[in-house]
C-alpha cells in the first residue's frame, strides 16, 4: 500500500496545502486578522462548492424517497403485509424500482466526497504544524514553483481570540458545542419519517448519539479543525433547506404546524 | 422498519466512524518527539519515544532511572543537558524539569506555559538557557530554576541556543536568529532569515552557521552581517556541524551538504543522498560523519569524501540526532529502541526498548 500514499499526496493533498496556504498568504498580505481561521472558512467552502453536485444528488434521492414513504400506497402496503415483513421488503424494492429510486442513491453520493474531506483535515492540519512533525512534513507538499508559500509559514493561528492549532480552552469550548448543535441540526433536517416505531426508536437515538459523538471527538482536535467542521454543516444546513425546507427539524414542537404550512404554502 | 432506512443508517455509522478512525490517525496522535542522548561518566541519558527521561549503562544498556515513573512527559524533542550531577531537559508538557543524574529524583520544575521543543545549554556562570513555544527564550538559575531573565520573540522558539562567551545565540519560529547578553537578555543583534528557523545556530571562528528554510547563512558574530549564503536542495532542519573548517547539514530531501565555513562553496562533488528527510544533525567523529534519517537507517559516511561507509536500518523513522562516546554510536528510533551501534562497523551492541526498559538486543559478554 506504500504506492498509495505519494499518489494520494499528489493527487489530493499537495493541491490543497498549496491552495489553503496561498489563500491564507493572499489574506495576511493585506493584513486581515484572524487571517488562518478565515482561510479556513474559504477553504472549505471551496471544497463544499467542488463536492455540491454529489450532495444534491443525494438530497434529491431522499427528497424522492421520503415522498414515497409518505404516499398512500406505501401505508396501504403496510397495512397488507404487516405481517409478512419479508414480502413487506419486497414488494417496497419493486416499489422503489417502478419510481426510479436506487435505495442506495441517497448514501453512496455522500460518501464520496469523504476522501476529499479527509484530504481537507489532513491539509488544516499540516499546515498548522501543531506538532513539529506536522511542519516538517510540510517542506514534502509545497510547490517549489511558490516560494511565497514557505516563507508564510508558521501560519499566524489566532482566531477570534482561540488558537486554532491547539485543543479547546476557555473561549474555544465554544466549538466543540457548535460542532455537535450544528450536526445536530443538519441530521435532524435530513432524517426521513419514520415507518414503524422501532424505527423511530432507532432514528432517534442515533439522532443523539450522533451529534454527540462528534462533539466529544472534537474536543480532541485542534480548534482550526472543528471550524473547518461546522461552516461543512453549516453549508449543508443551507443546502439542504434549499432542497426539501426544514425537513423534521422542529417535528415535536410547537412550530412544527407552523413549519409544515409555510412549507405547504410555497 | 424499512431496509433503506436500515441501509442509510448503517452506512452513515460506518463512514462516521471510519472517518473518525481516519482522522485520529491522520494527526490526533500525540507528538513522538526526536530527543537526542547525551553521555557522561558511563551513563546515557536521553528523552525517549514514550515520552520519558531515561538513564542507562552506557556499556551494557541497563536502565538506571527513568523519569516520571508511571507518567509520561507527553514527549520530549530536547536534548538532555548535564552540569554538576544535574540533568536539565524540557518537554511538550510545558514543563522544564532539573533531575538528579544519579536518581532521576525530581530537584525543581518551571512551567514555561508551552510545549519545549528546545535543548537547554548550561553556562558556567550557573544558568540555564532553552527557547519554548511560549515565543520565549528563558535563562533560570540552574540551581533553584528562579527565572533569571526572559526574552521574547515573535514565534515559537525550537531552536536549541548556542552560548560562546557572554552571547547567546538563538532562533525562533518567527524567521529570525537572535544574539543575545547571556547576563541581562539584551538583544545585541538579529538576523532575518526570510524562513523559519529550527536549526541550533553553530559558532566557529566567529561567525554564526544558522539554517533558514532552503538556506544556510553565514553571519558575523559580533554584527550579524550576512558574510555569504547557500542554496540548499529542502528545508534544513538539521543543526549545523562545523569542525576543521567545514559546515556539515543535512536537508530534508536527504541531502547531506559539506561546505567550506569560510567562502561556503561545497567541498564534496555530489552531495550524499539519503533515502528520505535528514532531521538528525549531521555528529563528526573521527573523520567519520553519522547521521540518522526519516528512511528509518542510521548512516555513517566518510567526511573527507562523502561516500557511505556503513548503514544500520531500524523499523522506525530516526529524527534523532546520534552522540558517539568511546567508539560508541548511541541513537534512538521511532521503533521505539535505542541503539548502542559499533562507531566502526554499525553492528548492534546493545538495544534497549524505551516502552518497556527491557533489553531488546543484549550486550555481547
Amino acid at each position: 500500500m506504500d504506492f498509495l500514499t505519494p499518489l494520494w499526496n499528489t493527487l489530493v493533498v499537495d493541491p490543497m496545502i498549496n491552495l489553503l496556504l496561498w489563500i491564507y498568504t493572499s489574506l495576511a498580505q493585506v493584513a486581515i486578522p484572524g487571517a488562518y481561521g478565515i482561510a479556513i472558512i474559504v477553504f472549505t467552502l471551496l471544497v463544499r462548492a467542488v463536492t455540491m453536485p454529489f450532495y444534491s444528488q443525494q438530497q434529491k434521492a431522499m427528497k424522492k424517497q421520503q415522498a414515497l414513504m409518505q404516499g398512500e400506497a406505501w401505508k396501504a402496503m403496510q397495512k397488507k403485509y404487516a405481517k409478512d415483513r419479508e414480502k413487506l421488503a419486497q414488494e417496497q424494492m419493486k416499489m422503489y424500482k417502478e419510481a426510479g429510486v436506487n435505495p442506495l442513491g441517497g448514501c453512496l453520493p455522500a460518501l464520496i466526497p469523504w476522501p476529499i474531506m479527509i484530504g481537507l483535515y489532513q491539509s488544516i492540519m499540516t499546515v498548522m504544524g501543531a506538532q513539529p512533525e506536522q511542519l516538517m512534513e510540510l517542506s514534502k507538499h509545497l510547490y517549489q514553483f511558490l516560494p511565497a508559500l514557505a516563507a508564510a509559514v508558521p501560519v499566524q493561528s489566532m482566531f477570534l481570540g482561540m488558537d486554532l492549532a491547539r485543543l479547546p480552552d476557555g473561549i474555544g469550548y465554544i466549538i466543540p458545542a457548535l460542532v455537535l448543535v450544528s450536526t445536530w441540526v443538519q441530521q435532524r433536517m435530513m432524517v426521513m419519517p419514520a415507518a414503524d416505531p422501532q424505527s423511530a426508536q432507532m432514528t432517534q437515538s442515533m439522532m443523539v448519539m450522533m451529534p454527540l459523538f462528534i462533539g466529544y471527538i472534537s474536543l480532541s482536535f485542534p480548534v482550526g479543525l472543528s471550524l473547518y467542521w461546522i461552516v461543512f454543516n453549516i453549508v449543508g444546513i443551507i443546502q439542504q433547506y434549499f432542497t426539501t425546507g426544514w425537513g423534521n427539524l422542529f417535528e415535536g414542537t410547537p412550530w412544527a404546524n407552523k413549519v409544515k404550512k409555510n412549507v405547504a404554502s410555497k | 422498519m424499512n431496509i433503506s432506512t436500515y441501509t442509510r443508517l448503517a452506512l452513515t455509522l460506518v463512514a462516521l466512524l471510519a472517518a473518525a478512525f481516519l482522522l485520529t490517525a491522520c494527526g490526533g496522535a500525540p507528538p513522538t518527539g526526536w530527543a537526542g542522548a547525551r553521555v557522561a561518566d558511563g551513563v546515557v541519558y536521553s528523552g525517549t519515544t514514550s515520552g520519558k527521561l531515561i538513564a542507562l549503562d552506557a556499556t551494557t544498556g541497563a536502565v538506571k532511572w527513568q523519569f516520571p515513573g508511571d507518567k509520561i512527559l507527553t514527549s520530549v524533542y530536547a536534548t538532555p543537558a548535564l552540569a554538576n550531577g544535574i540533568v536539565y531537559v524540557g518537554a511538550f508538557d510545558h514543563k522544564f524539569y532539573a533531575l538528579d543524574a544519579g536518581t532521576g529524583a525530581k530537584k525543581w520544575e518551571f512551567d514555561a506555559t508551552a510545549p519545549i521543543v528546545s535543548s537547554p545549554i548550561v553556562g558556567e556562570t550557573g544558568i540555564v538557557y532553552f527557547g519554548a513555544n511560549s515565543k520565549r527564550v528563558y535563562a533560570l538559575d540552574a540551581a533553584t530554576g528562579a527565572k533569571k531573565w526572559e526574552f521574547e520573540t515573535q514565534g515559537d522558539v525550537w531552536a536549541d541556543p548556542s552560548l560562546v562567551g557572554n552571547v547567546l545565540y538563538i532562533a525562533s519560529l518567527d524567521h529570525k536568529v537572535y544574539a543575545l547578553d547571556a547576563a541581562s537578555g539584551a538583544r545585541k543583534w538579529d538576523f532575518d532569515a526570510g524562513g523559519i528557523i529550527v536549526t541550533k545556530p553553530a559558532v566557529a571562528g566567529g561567525l554564526v552557521y544558522v539554517a533558514g528554510l532552503s538556506k544556510v547563512y553565514a553571519l558575523d558574530a559580533t554584527s550579524g552581517a550576512k558574510q555569504w549564503e547557500f542554496s540548499a536542495s529542502n528545508w534544513v532542519w538539521s543543526n549545523p556541524t562545523v569542525t576543521g573548517g567545514v559546515v556539515y547539514f543535512g536537508a530534508l530531501d536527504g541531502r547531506v551538504f559539506a561546505l567550506d565555513a569560510q567562502s561556503g562553496k561545497e567541498k564534496w562533488n555530489t552531495p550524499f543522498k539519503a533515502g528520505d528527510a535528514i532531521r538528525s544533525a549531521i555528529v563528526i567523529e573521527g573523520g567519520t560523519a553519522y547521521f540518522g534519517s526519516d528512511d528509518r537507517k542510521v548512516y555513517a559516511i566518510d567526511v573527507a569524501t562523502g561516500q557511505g561507509k556503513w548503514v544500520r536500518a531500524t523499523n522506525g523513522r530516526v529524527l534523532s540526532s546520534p552522540v558517539v562516546a568511546n567508539n560508541v554510536v548511541y541513537v534512538s528510533s521511532h521503533d521505539h529502541l535505542l541503539y548502542a551501534l559499533d562507531a566502526a562497523t554499525g553492528t548492534v551492541k546493545w538495544s534497549v526498548d524505551v516502552t518497556s526498559g527491557k533489553l531488546a538486543t543484549p550486550a555481547a559478554k
